[in-house]
C-alpha cells in the first residue's frame, strides 16, 4: 500500500482551503498519484489526461459543494472522476469508437512468476459486473484500502469485503474456466 | 495460487509500470473562464493526435464505404434513409433529397461499419487463443497517410496459418541495415495519447490480418530512420522482418500504437 493512498483519507481538505486557486491546486497535486491512477484504469484508452482535466474543471466548478463531513477531497474527487470516466465511456460507445480497455495492457508480462498470466487476469475482470470491477479496480489496482472504497462508491466496508470475495470467485471461476478449454 | 496474492501482484505490477502521475492545472489556469482545452499539455501533441485519428478514421471509413454489406452485423437489417415529402417537384429539391439521402446512407454505413468493428474486436478477445508465433503471421505495408505534421504508417500482420491467434500489446521493432546491423527502433511519444486506440489485442482468426501503427513527426525532422529491413518481436525468440516502409523515413519516428486483430479483408486505400 503506498503511503498517498493510506495518507489521504486522514486529511480532510476545509472548504477555506479550496476557495484560492492556489490552494485547490496545491490540494490537487497532493492528491494526483490516486486521481491518476483511478483515471487511467476508468477512462476509456488515451482519454485519461482528458477525463482529469474534465474532473478537475468540475471540482473547481461545483467546490462550494464539497462537504469535508461528508469524506475527503480524494474521495469527493474521485467520484467526480469516475463520472466523468464513465460518461467518457458512454460517449465513446453512442460513438461505436469505444473499442475496449484491454490495449492499455500491454506492459504486463505473459507469465507471470506464479504461473498463468496478467493479460488473462485482466481479461476476466473487465469481464466483471459493473460493481465487482470497481471494488477490484480501487483495492488491488489503485491501491485504496476497503474503507476508503466504500466511502467512494457510498457502501458499506462490509458491502465491499462482500463484493471483493464474489469478485474473486467469479474471477477463479473464469480463469479456471480458461485453462480447462 | 491464492487469487488475492495474484491480484495484489498483479496490481503492484500495474502500478510499478505507470509513468508518474500527472501533472494538475495550474493555479493560474483553474480560473472558470479558462475553457478545458487551455488546460492541454500542448496543443501539438492535440494536433498530432488528432490527425492520426483523421488519418486513421477516414481510412477506416474509405474501407468501410468500400465493402458495404459484409461490414454489417449478421442478422442486421438495414433500412433506406426516411424519405422526404415536398410537394415540390422542382429539380434542385429533387437533387437535394438525392444529395441527402446519400449523405444519410453513408453515414449509416459509417456507423455500422465502426459499430461492427467494435463488436468484432470485442468478440475477438475472448477467450484468448495462444500468442502468436512467427510462423503464423506475414508482415505487410498496409497504407500510409499524413497530416498536420503527423505521418503514419500501418503495418499488416495476416495470419496465414489454420489456427487463430492472439496478438496484441506494443511490439519490439528493429531496423536492420544492409550491411545486418540491427537497431532497436526508440519512440519517444507516448502510445496512449498519440492513437485514438483504433486497436484492441484479441484472436486472429487464420487469414485475417492484425495490424498496428507507427507515427512520424514530419516537421523539423531532417533526416529520417534509414534501414533495409523491419524486424517486428512477437516475443524475445519470435519475429517477423519485411522489407522497410519508405514512409517511416520520412519523418521522425515519433509513436507506435498496439498491436491487435483489425477488420476484414485486407484494408486498402483506394
Amino acid at each position: 500500500m503506498s503511503s498517498t493512498a493510506q495518507d489521504a483519507p486522514k486529511r480532510l481538505c476545509p472548504m477555506e482551503a479550496l476557495s484560492s486557486m492556489e490552494a485547490f491546486s496545491v490540494e490537487l497535486d497532493r492528491i494526483m498519484p490516486v486521481v491518476t491512477r483511478v483515471a487511467r484504469r476508468f477512462a476509456p484508452l488515451g482519454d485519461a489526461d482528458d477525463v482529469i482535466q474534465e474532473a478537475c474543471l468540475a471540482a473547481w466548478r461545483y467546490r462550494h459543494r464539497f462537504d469535508p463531513e461528508q469524506g475527503s477531497f480524494q474521495t469527493w474527487m474521485v467520484r467526480i472522476l469516475l463520472n466523468e470516466s464513465y460518461k467518457t465511456v458512454g460517449r465513446r460507445r453512442r460513438n461505436g469508437l469505444l473499442l475496449g480497455r484491454l490495449a492499455d495492457r500491454s506492459h504486463f508480462s505473459a507469465e507471470t512468476p506464479s504461473g498463468g498470466s496478467d493479460r488473462q487476469l485482466e481479461t476476466a475482470i473487465a469481464g466483471l459486473p459493473r460493481r465487482q470491477r470497481e471494488v477490484i479496480e480501487l483495492y488491488y489496482f489503485v491501491d485504496l484500502p476497503v474503507q476508503q472504497v466504500a466511502d467512494l462508491l457510498g457502501i458499506s466496508s462490509g458491502t465491499v469485503k462482500s463484493t471483493l470475495a464474489d469478485a474473486r470467485r467469479s474471477i477463479q471461476f473464469r480463469l479456471a474456466g480458461e485453462e480447462t478449454s | 495460487m491464492d487469487i488475492d496474492r495474484r491480484l495484489h501482484e498483479a496490481g503492484q505490477r500495474w502500478r510499478e509500470s505507470q509513468e508518474p502521475a500527472l501533472t494538475p492545472p495550474s493555479a493560474a489556469r483553474l480560473g472558470e473562464a479558462a475553457p478545458p482545452h487551455q488546460w492541454r499539455k500542448g496543443l501539438a501533441p492535440m494536433a498530432a493526435a488528432a490527425a492520426v485519428a483523421a488519418i486513421i478514421f477516414g481510412f477506416v471509413s474509405v474501407h468501410g464505404a468500400t465493402t458495404g454489406a459484409p461490414q454489417l452485423p449478421a442478422g442486421s437489417v438495414t433500412t433506406p434513409a426516411p424519405s422526404v415529402s415536398s410537394p415540390s417537384t422542382e429539380p434542385s429539391t429533387s437533387a437535394a433529397r438525392t444529395a441527402a439521402k446519400a449523405a444519410a446512407a453513408k453515414e449509416e454505413a459509417r456507423a455500422a461499419a465502426a459499430a461492427e468493428m467494435a463488436r468484432r474486436l470485442q468478440l475477438g478477445t475472448w477467450p484468448p487463443a495462444a500468442d502468436c508465433v512467427a510462423s503464423q503471421l506475414r508482415p505487410s505495408l498496409g497504407s500510409a497517410g499524413a497530416a498536420a505534421g503527423t505521418g503514419i504508417v500501418q503495418i499488416l500482420l495476416q495470419n496465414v496459418s489454420s489456427e487463430r491467434c492472439y496478438l496484441g500489446g506494443l511490439l519490439p521493432l528493429q531496423g536492420v541495415t544492409a550491411s545486418g546491423t540491427s537497431s532497436r527502433l526508440v519512440f519517444p511519444g507516448d502510445s496512449a495519447t498519440a492513437f485514438p486506440s483504433p486497436v484492441v489485442p484479441g484472436n486472429v482468426e487464420p487469414g485475417n490480418v492484425g495490424a498496428f501503427w507507427v507515427s512520424t513527426q514530419l516537421n523539423g525532422c531532417a533526416n529520417g530512420a534509414r534501414f533495409a529491413q523491419l524486424v517486428i518481436e512477437l516475443s524475445p525468440k519470435e519475429h517477423v522482418q519485411m522489407p522497410w516502409p519508405t514512409d517511416m523515413s520520412s519523418g521522425c519516428l515519433f509513436a507506435e500504437s498496439a498491436a491487435g486483430p483489425f477488420l476484414q479483408p485486407i484494408p486498402s486505400i483506394p
